[in-house]
């Protein structure tokens, strides 16, 4: 695994998946117009496709990325639900995407 | 009116900026190369910067190409032109603070330590965020102004 590789892995998918996700607020339905932005960061990566996709081109077959691969399958499958502004749907899809931020540093320091 | 500087090669920072940063300082601008950057950075209060500039078009990077795969990559010019998109907004950076442009300035990346600390003793006031954490990196910025 290079570094460069993991590094890349840790910004283009892991730092914009969860860009919303580390700021919406802890008690209460979140706010309604943050909904179309979390989907934004959850379906739409900035370079294009969805960040599943973006991962799914860059990562290695490295079992120690499967959970990171789980979690973001979970995520494209809240997808309905979250841009329907499920609140249980978009709190599930936050916290799997700080998951998949986290693990994607953590894989990304080892790296280096 | 607090202004922030945002520097970055696409517009989710300024997005973010926006939304989230926007009572801290009133006045948001964005630029998405060293040009845009030299041009806005009089009258900003403090930089919020992207460190990799994967969208960039080689010719708005920051950087000679030439040179670094001369200097770094056996003349691969290939490998540099993805060393200066990885590195572009330490690069920037670099340019501002040349101009005489000290504001303080944050990064949204997980440096190690020592690389922070690197940064430091080149560029004066910059810190580093992991995430788009907004309450962290309101706390860093205020830290180091």
């Amino acid at each position: 695994m290079s570094d460069s590789v993991a590094a890349r892995l840790a910004h283009d998918v892991g730092k914009y998946v969860a860009r919303i996700a580390h700021n919406v607020p802890p008690d209460g339905p979140i706010p309604s117009g943050l909904v179309p932005l979390l989907a934004k960061d959850l379906y739409e990566h900035p370079g294009g496709g969805r960040p599943s996709a973006r991962f799914a081109e860059l990562a290695p077959d490295d079992p120690a990325l499967r959970p990171v691969r789980e979690a973001l399958a979970a995520i494209d499958a809240l997808e309905a639900d979250v841009r329907a502004a499920d609140d249980a749907a978009c709190r599930r899809a936050c916290a799997l995407a700080l998951e998949v931020e986290g693990a994607l540093r953590a894989y990304a320091a080892e790296a280096r | 009116m607090p202004r922030l500087l945002v520097i970055e090669d696409g517009d989710e920072y300024e997005e973010f900026a926006r939304l989230f940063l926007a009572e801290r300082y009133e006045d948001i601008v964005a630029a998405h190369s060293a040009v845009e950057a030299l041009a806005a950075a009089d009258g900003c209060d403090a930089l919020l910067i992207d460190l990799r500039f994967e969208r960039a078009e080689p010719e708005d990077l920051l950087g000679d190409a030439d040179e670094v795969a001369e200097r770094l990559f056996a003349g691969d010019r290939d490998r540099a032109t993805r060393w200066l998109k990885e590195q572009q907004g330490t690069l920037i950076l670099g340019a501002l603070r040349d101009a005489g442009h000290a504001q303080p300035a944050v990064f949204v990346h997980d440096f190690p330590a020592r690389r922070v600390k690197n940064l430091q003793r080149l560029y004066g006031k910059v810190g580093a965020v992991p995430s788009f954490d907004a309450a962290a990196i309101a706390r860093t910025l205020e830290s180091l102004a």
